[in-house]
């Protein structure tokens, strides 16, 4: 089953500026999917029209999860029905506490009318920080506030892994981290990926590692707002070789 | 926050539940003998006067001292301009009140006619039932005076005094006439006048040398009917060395059928003791809330004030802080929510005029559906302050186009060697932080809540968790349907 | 992007804001000046952007008072403005006063302001001096240093 299927999309910004255009891609559930290209072609506008960001403006064709035609829906809703995105720039908000807000949203999606108790959350917690190497130190901070870049790309893959989204999508989780950090990133999400195998994953990165980790059953490459091609692990060969012009 | 008061940040307990209190009825009425059903009426005609002021010296049974005081004051209160500056206040109409009520002539008010707006709100604060009664005001003499005896007993053993002002004023005249009148004199402003001629109720504080009071002293239970009032006087002397917690108010709204609220605080703190004075106030929005609050500080004492300001018609409040001793430190936390008609003008006052005296000030004031809140500050260095430095920061949150945010924040500097830094923001809630939230699933409303809980969370973790807790909620209550 | 300097000689008149811009003030006293202003700054259109930076150097035996009053009506949207007041107090005979006051009444706006007002740090002081400058070269140095950003941008 197709999990999200995008038919000729054309998205502007709030200035009337394209920058989406003609774009369709479909994805399959519980597949990895890695979506490349060079800085500035279009791959956080794709991430965040898919979830529904209101400075993006859908002017042409559909996106469809799960075949439910999602364009009109609005962000909160979008996430209320399972899709996830890892923020490239991650938002601080002071004074708002990890947990407080962790299990907030975590009643929004999976309570169906009983609220989780804190103890059980606290536990839940522990058990999926453990899998990404994060303290409790770190947990018991404010939303983003003073952490590191990287502590904060850290905490976004946690809180997919507390929400269980049904299609979570990484913008550059990996930039900012260093070597070991972005090994734990990744080592993280293969074993929740090991656990929850139906998930479907969309990976947009710079780096070549986490193609070790997670093996890509499709590859898309965007340039200038558009989809130009579609492989599999033979066009990451090809671009470690010749780079994004070469192809 | 300062880190000088270490002790009292900590012990943050309500007192017992009432519930539990209650169980002990019996014994209690056997040990007090106490008689249902007394009743007198004392309800002195309307409007202000000489004689009015004499009936109620009379009656309270006060010394000529006292009377003396409450004539003088009358006088400045009838000679004093309403002030020019700030909220309308056009609508008070001084001939319209009664001036004296005895408290227990005020009728047992019903649980029916309290508005459902009140009782609403109780339930979404969980404010448990036996508290729902006290907070709307019709809890019978009877409980508020098992309450009361029962807090009494732990009091008397830390040794310190807290009664009611009015049986302070008969029981303790030396320490009244070296203070009452002195911090706040009733030259100050019109509503000083009006609360030094008409006073009644409010309480009086005495810790003595050395003594830490762990326990915060709460009013909160002490809403029997003597003490809560339009014109309640509140005297706090902590002498050398002590350190006291005193918290007033509570985030539940109290319903009040009297429309104006003018009190005034006085407080002392004497060389090295520390007093923090926690307000948290909801009235129902009939009322206009006019209150004078100061404290002097003494050398190397500290003064906290956190002061909530989250309901009435119109507020006006800028408690103050005097800095006279060399090393005085103060503080003012001040958190105001202006809602749908409501005029919240508060802030605060800061003179330095010892040496090395520090001041921190830190206001979060949010205003939504039509409210109107006011920050006001006067931060003076005089001279003599040496070396002193304050720094005041204020941040403010408008979340519609039908409200507004004011800030006048005034710094004046007469000394050379000390320093002001100040600043100030404005901006409705960010829509970056809004998006992420959203992204997360949560609601416009549930997002809104969230960052205007975070926004204001600097004061609330000054306050008991209970409080806190509460105040939350509140914030959480006002954003519903808010939020467009 | 329009440049406005202010004439702290003359009374400052109230400001209407109808494009982005920056504002610079330099006040540097001398002995029984007084200089009290209140400007009350408006804005004519949306999305505008307004920075001022404002500073002074008191010397001696004056009054400063100098207090804008930034409004923002319902009808601005997308005004972001900055206001930075800063006071070198370098007299013990003087009053220095700022009350810069802000009314608004748009939630769709960025408005912030900070204020200092204090003497020569006493760290930069003794650095200066123990680089043997005596006190009165060491204070003119801190002095050039705290205006020169705005004798830059006014290039005066």
């Amino acid at each position: 089953m197709d999990i999200l299927n995008i038919k000729d999309l054309d998205v502007k910004t709030e200035t009337n500026e394209m920058v989406l255009h003609d774009l369709s891609l479909s994805i399959q559930k519980g597949t990895i999917v890695y979506l490349l290209g060079p800085n500035g072609s279009g791959k956080s506008t794709l991430s965040k029209a898919i979830m529904g960001f209101e400075n993006f403006k859908i002017s042409g064709g559909s996106i469809y999860f799960e075949n439910l035609d999602i364009s009109n829906l609005e962000l909160s809703q979008r996430a209320r029905l399972g899709i996830f995105l890892a923020f490239q720039n991650p938002v601080e908000i002071p004074g708002v506490s990890y947990r407080n807000f962790l299990r907030l949203a975590y009643n929004n999606i999976h309570s169906k009318g009983q609220q989780i108790s804190v103890m059980t959350f606290r536990k839940l917690l522990l058990e999926k920080s453990k899998m990404f190497n994060i303290s409790q130190e770190l947990l018991d901070k404010n939303l983003n506030e003073n952490l590191s870049g990287g502590e904060k790309k850290k905490m976004e893959v946690l809180q997919m892994a507390i929400l269980k989204p049904k299609l979570a999508i990484l913008d550059e989780v990996d930039s900012g981290l260093d070597i070991d950090a972005t090994k734990e990133v990744y080592k993280g999400l293969l074993q929740y990926i090991k656990f929850n195998p139906n998930t479907t994953l969309i990976i947009i990165t710079h780096s070549l590692t986490p193609f070790s980790y997670l093996k890509p059953d499709n590859i898309f490459i965007m340039r200038k707002g558009q989809i130009t091609r579609m492989g599999k692990q033979e066009l990451v060969e090809e671009i470690t070789k010749n780079g994004f012009n070469g192809l | 926050m300062s880190s000088k008061i270490p002790n009292i940040k900590k012990l943050y307990t309500r007192p017992s539940n009432l519930t539990k209190l209650f169980r002990q009825e019996n014994s209690f009425k056997e040990k007090f003998g106490f008689k249902d059903n007394i009743v007198y009426e004392t309800i002195l005609e309307k409007g202000i006067n000489k004689n009015i002021i004499n009936k109620i010296s009379k009656i309270k049974k006060e010394g000529k001292w006292m009377r003396e005081i409450r004539q003088n004051a009358l006088k400045i209160f009838e000679e004093k301009e309403m002030p020019i500056w700030g909220p309308d206040l056009g609508d008070i109409d001084f001939n319209s009140f009664h001036y004296y009520v005895k408290a227990s002539a005020k009728k047992e008010k019903m649980w029916k006619d309290v508005p459902q707006k009140i009782k609403t709100t109780f339930i979404k604060l969980k404010i448990p039932q036996t508290e729902r009664r006290f907070l709307a005001g019709v809890a019978t003499q009877y409980e508020s005076e098992i309450v009361y005896q029962k807090l009494k007993e732990k009091w008397d053993k830390l040794g310190i005094v807290f009664l009611d002002t009015d049986s302070a004023s008969i029981k303790f005249p030396e320490i009244f006439k070296q203070y009452f009148g002195k911090i706040v004199p009733p030259t100050d402003n019109k509503f000083a006048a009006l609360n030094t001629a008409v006073w009644s109720g409010g309480s009086f504080i005495y810790i003595p040398k050395n003594i830490k009071v762990t326990i915060p002293l709460q009013t909160y239970f002490r809403i029997n009917l003597k003490n809560i009032g339009q014109f309640e006087r509140t005297l706090i002397i902590a002498d050398e060395g002590s350190e006291i917690h005193y918290i007033e108010g509570c985030t539940a709204p109290i319903y009040s059928s009297d429309s104006l609220h003018s009190a005034v605080v006085e407080v002392v703190v004497k060389k090295n003791a520390k007093v923090r004075y926690t307000t948290l106030q909801n009235w129902s929005t009939n009322v206009y809330n006019l209150v004078t609050k100061r404290a002097i500080v003494h050398e190397n004492a500290v003064m906290e004030w956190v002061d909530c300001n989250l309901g009435s018609k119109v507020t006006m409040k800028y408690p103050s802080i005097y800095l006279v001793g060399d090393k005085a430190h103060g503080e003012v936390l001040s958190l105001a929510l202006a809602n749908k008609g409501q005029i919240i003008d508060s802030g605060t006052k800061a003179i330095h005029k010892g040496k090395n005296t520090t001041s921190i000030i830190i206001s979060k004031s949010i205003c939504l559906n039509g409210g109107r809140s006011s920050f006001r500050s006067l931060v003076n260095h005089t001279k003599g302050a040496s070396k002193s430095r304050s720094n005041i920061s204020c941040n403010a949150l408008i979340l519609d186009d039908k409200s507004q945010t004011d800030t006048y924040p005034t710094n004046l500097v007469q000394e050379e060697s000390s320093t002001i830094t100040h600043e100030a923001t404005v901006s409705k809630i960010n829509t970056e932080q809004l998006t992420y939230l959203a992204s997360r699933g949560l609601t416009p409303e549930q997002a809104s809540a969230l960052i205007v809980n975070g926004f204001i969370e600097p004061v609330v973790k000054e306050l008991p968790m209970e409080y806190a807790v509460e105040l939350n909620a509140l914030i959480n209550m006002s954003m519903e349907g808010s939020v467009g | 992007m329009k440049k406005i300097i202010l004439d702290f000689s003359k009374p400052i008149e109230n400001i209407k804001v109808t494009e982005n811009t920056v504002i610079y003030g330099l006040f540097i006293d001398v002995a029984h000046l007084t200089c009290q202003n209140s400007p009350c700054i408006v804005f004519s259109k949306n999305n505008i952007s307004l920075d001022i930076n404002v500073k002074a150097v008191i010397n001696a035996n004056c009054v400063f008072d100098f207090s804008p009053i930034l409004k923002v009506s319902t009808k601005q949207k997308g005004i972001v403005a900055n206001l930075r007041i800063n006071v070198l107090n370098n007299s013990s005979n003087s009053i220095i006063k700022s009350t810069p006051a802000m009314e608004i009444k748009q939630p769709d706006v960025s408005v912030s302001h900070s204020l200092a007002i204090s003497s020569f740090d006493k760290n930069q002081l003794t650095y200066l001096c123990s680089r043997c400058l005596n006190k009165k070269e060491a204070e003119q140095i801190l002095i050039n240093s705290f205006i020169s950003d705005i004798m830059k941008a006014t290039k005066n």
